[in-house]
């Protein structure tokens, strides 16, 4: 480029790319359960957006985009077979769902198991509605995919978290890693093709 | 104009056609009636499995994600975010 953005452009875009790496650091760990593994996804991410900074448009929202890198970051690892959404039991089990009054004994933990043996694309969209916040017309420009695969994911998802919780089948560590593997191995094919975009 | 027996009553009350005395016991009755019938309804009709999940898990994913976003961050991202400055673009 002939021309590079100002000095204050750049001030403002690390102001801005440090500000969101909390909701990185969470989208991660949903993601891929490890927290050390996350980080390490973060890590990747913030220098592939520091990278990518000419292509961020000032004004829109920072966390949209760092997200769609983060999310192909994390689909190209998968597919290397680094990440086996591993869970970390240490960490989890310390945090307890239920507010004192509610009747339902659930932990974040479990809750947070169940989230780990859907399939990547479904465990995203949940997160990313259900946890991030984010729209469904949002988290279809972040997965780069139809409001309409979004509405169906995430209603997918809901069901199979629900039927977990509801009949207690919520699994164990190891029952969950190989499940969410075998999960992850059926939906590798179809998530391949668009792993590569980087936003634009 | 037809009249559901919701709407009878309480049109009846305000035009003074019902004494104070029956409309007190039909009224209680009556409300009484309903709402036991709207309470049953709502019961039965709120899907136990719907589109929405139960807020308790609802919450705790948001909580899930929160608990993250409050953590402190480990030294190493300020370690990172220091570098990136010496990094050409």
């Amino acid at each position: 480029m002939s021309n590079p953005r100002s000095a204050a452009d750049a001030v403002s875009f690390k102001r801005e790319l440090t500000a969101v790496i909390p909701h990185l650091r969470a989208f991660a760990r949903g993601l891929c359960g490890r927290p050390d593994l996350a980080d390490d996804l973060v890590q990747e991410t913030l220098l592939k957006a520091w990278a990518a900074q000419e292509r961020f448009e000032p004004g829109t929202s920072m966390r949209a985009w760092t997200f769609v890198i983060l999310r192909n970051a994390y689909l190209t690892d998968m597919r290397r077979n680094r990440f086996r959404a591993d869970y970390d039991e240490t960490v989890a089990e310390r945090i307890l769902v239920a507010p004192a009054g509610q009747e339902s004994p659930l932990h974040l933990s479990d809750l947070h198991r169940a989230l780990l043996t859907l399939p990547p694309e479904r465990r995203e969209a949940l997160l990313l509605v259900g946890a991030g916040g984010f729209s469904y017309e949002e988290a279809a420009e972040i997965c780069q995919c139809a409001v309409g695969t979004i509405k169906s994911r995430v209603g997918r998802a809901r069901a199979a978290l629900s039927a977990m919780i509801e009949e207690g089948a919520i699994p164990r560590r190891a029952i969950a890693d190989a499940v969410a593997h075998d999960a992850i191995m059926e939906e590798l094919e179809e998530s391949a093709s668009s792993v590569e975009h980087t936003p634009s | 104009m037809p009249r559901v027996p919701g709407r009878l009553l309480p049109s009846a009350v305000e035009t003074g056609l019902v004494s104070c005395f029956s409309a007190a016991v039909w009224g209680g009755k009556l409300l009484r009636m309903t709402r036991d019938k709207g309470m049953k309804n709502i019961g039965h009709e709120r899907p136990k499995r719907g589109r929405q999940p139960s807020p308790d898990w609802a919450s705790g994913l948001r909580r899930l994600y929160d608990s993250v976003v409050e953590e402190p961050l480990p030294d190493s991202f300020a370690e990172l975010l220091k570098d990136l400055d010496s990094k050409d673009v």
